[in-house]
Parts: structure tokens; C-alpha cells; sequence
């Protein structure tokens, strides 16, 4: 009996110490990734693609993100803001390289879950859609998903912002300065 | 009675001589627990240096794992920043250019007006 009591105890150190060497390893493994049902098989669309940006990032990549971003306000206000960062962009060689009516499929999935159209854009060969949902705070998810001959791109930002937040943002990572003062308006 | 008391106290308090190879073995006795106290003394002393060193060892692994750790939490962060500043750079242009092209939008209906 007190043999196997004795063995029984050493299963459970070495139990312990296992799980207690293990458990460094274990923070190493990767999270899954952020799920977004909205664009939920838009990688078709990399199929004929020149490149491809495919960006999927939760709240905890973010805060990871936000570490390092200490030391720049504006980029670390907005990282610490957003729930979530989901970006698909396709560059094309030529126009007509992904179908049209696969853009609809997903523009069709805005037009529930309580979306409001900022943006409805339609020519022959482009198309726009800004759509947000906001609170009494301001702008708590913006999707946008832009078709252009050359260029697909699909946005999804969720988490409490402003327009000057992904201005300051995206100035600062090299978007362009261009002000659009309808837009800016109609988001504030 | 006081002879008689005398003589007893004379009897037993005779000096009695120590049996034969007593001193022997009281000294073989004191040289064996000695002896055995020496040997027990480094065997004790051995197990704390056992304790030591793997302390030290599990120390120096989990510090080695930490750092590991720490250099892959940096690198993926760098990543996650990356991607981040990409995002948000490829969010602004798309802004911009729906910006343009509402503005455009706007200016036309507005001549349309006119």
C-alpha cells in the first residue's frame, strides 16, 4: 500500500513538472485567427490576383501591436480602440479578372445586421459600398468594400472609432492626405 | 558495630579492577561512531548540492525558455505592427479614393443643377 502510494506520488510530481516545463511552450503556440463572417471566402478573389494583402488581426494581436507602439499616441490609441483589423486587397493586371457577381454576393450579406449605407457607389465597372453602425459614441464597425477595375478591396474594422483616428492612422502609415468633406461629415 | 559498618563500606568500595580489553573497546567504540558520523556528514552534504544544482539547472532552463519566449513575442509583434500599418494604410487610400470619387460625384450632380 505504501508502496504504491509512493509511486502514485511520484506519477503526480512528474506530472507537475511536466506541465510546469510544458507551460512556457504552450504561449508559443499561435492564437486562431480573427473570424469574419462578412468576408467569409473572399480569398477566391486571389486567385487571378497580381498580389494579395490578407490582414486578420483580434483584439489580443492588437494589444500584442500596441506594445510596440507605445512610443507613437495616435497608432497606439487606434490599436488599443479597434476589436478587430480585417483587410482584403487584390491588385489585378488587367480589369476583369475576378466576377463582378461574386463582389455582389458579399455586398448582399450588408444588407442585414443593422448596417447603415454611408457610400453606394455604381458605375459599369466600379462599385462602392462604405457601411458603418454607430452608437451614441460615434462609429463602433466600418466595412468597406470597393471594386475597381484593377483593385478589390475589402475593409472591417470593429471597435469604437472616428474618422480623424483612421485619418491620423493612415497618414501616418502612408495613405495619402486627401480630404473628402462630405464623407468626413456624414461618418462624424 | 561500627567495625562492622566500616568493613562493609571497605568491601564495597573496593577498587575493582576494569575487565579485560575494556579501554579497547570503549576507544573502538568511540572510533567507529566517529567514523560513521564522517561518512554521514558528506552523504547529507551531497543531497543540498544535488538540491542546489537542480534548482539552478531548472532556473536556467526556464530563463532560457523565458528569453526565447520573449524574442518570439517581439518578432511576431513586429509582424502583427506591420500588418497593422498595411491595413490601415490600404483603409485610407480606399477612403480616399471613395472620397474623390463622391466628390467628383457631387461636383458633376451640382453642375447638372446649374
Amino acid at each position: 500500500m505504501k508502496a504504491r502510494m509512493r509511486w502514485a506520488g511520484k506519477g503526480i510530481t512528474m506530472v507537475a513538472a511536466m506541465l510546469f516545463i510544458a507551460a512556457p511552450f504552450q504561449a508559443l503556440a499561435a492564437p486562431p485567427q480573427q473570424k469574419d463572417e462578412l468576408f467569409a471566402g473572399a480569398e477566391k478573389f486571389a486567385k487571378n490576383a497580381k498580389s494579395s494583402t490578407e490582414v486578420n488581426l483580434d483584439k489580443n494581436m492588437l494589444g500584442m501591436a500596441s506594445k510596440f507602439t507605445d512610443d507613437d499616441k495616435e497608432a497606439s490609441d487606434l490599436t488599443k480602440k479597434l476589436d478587430f483589423v480585417i483587410v482584403r486587397d487584390y491588385e489585378y493586371d488587367k480589369p476583369g479578372q475576378y466576377n463582378m457577381a461574386d463582389v455582389e454576393e458579399f455586398r448582399n450579406r450588408l444588407d442585414n445586421g443593422g448596417w447603415s449605407h454611408v457610400v453606394k457607389e455604381r458605375s459599369a465597372t466600379e462599385s462602392t459600398d462604405v457601411c458603418m453602425k454607430t452608437d451614441s459614441e460615434g462609429v463602433t464597425e466600418l466595412v468597406v468594400i470597393d471594386a475597381e477595375p484593377n483593385e478589390l478591396t475589402f475593409v472591417h474594422l470593429k471597435g469604437h472609432m472616428s474618422m480623424s483616428d483612421l485619418e491620423k492612422a493612415g497618414s501616418k502609415y502612408g495613405g495619402s492626405q486627401k480630404k473628402d468633406a462630405k464623407l468626413k461629415a456624414k461618418v462624424k | 558495630m561500627s567495625d562492622e559498618v566500616e568493613q562493609r563500606l571497605k568491601n564495597d568500595l573496593e577498587r575493582v579492577a576494569a575487565p579485560e580489553g575494556f579501554a579497547d573497546r570503549v576507544m573502538e567504540r568511540v572510533r567507529a561512531k566517529e567514523h560513521a558520523r564522517l561518512r554521514l556528514m558528506p552523504r547529507r552534504m551531497m543531497h543540498v548540492w544535488q538540491a542546489i544544482a537542480a534548482v539552478a539547472l531548472i532556473a536556467v532552463f526556464l530563463g532560457g525558455v523565458e528569453a526565447v519566449h520573449r524574442r518570439q513575442e517581439q518578432r511576431r509583434a513586429e509582424v502583427i505592427q506591420r500588418q497593422f500599418e498595411q491595413a490601415m494604410e490600404i483603409t485610407q487610400r480606399t477612403l480616399d479614393g471613395v472620397g474623390e470619387r463622391v466628390s467628383e460625384a457631387g461636383v458633376k450632380h451640382d453642375k447638372g443643377e446649374r
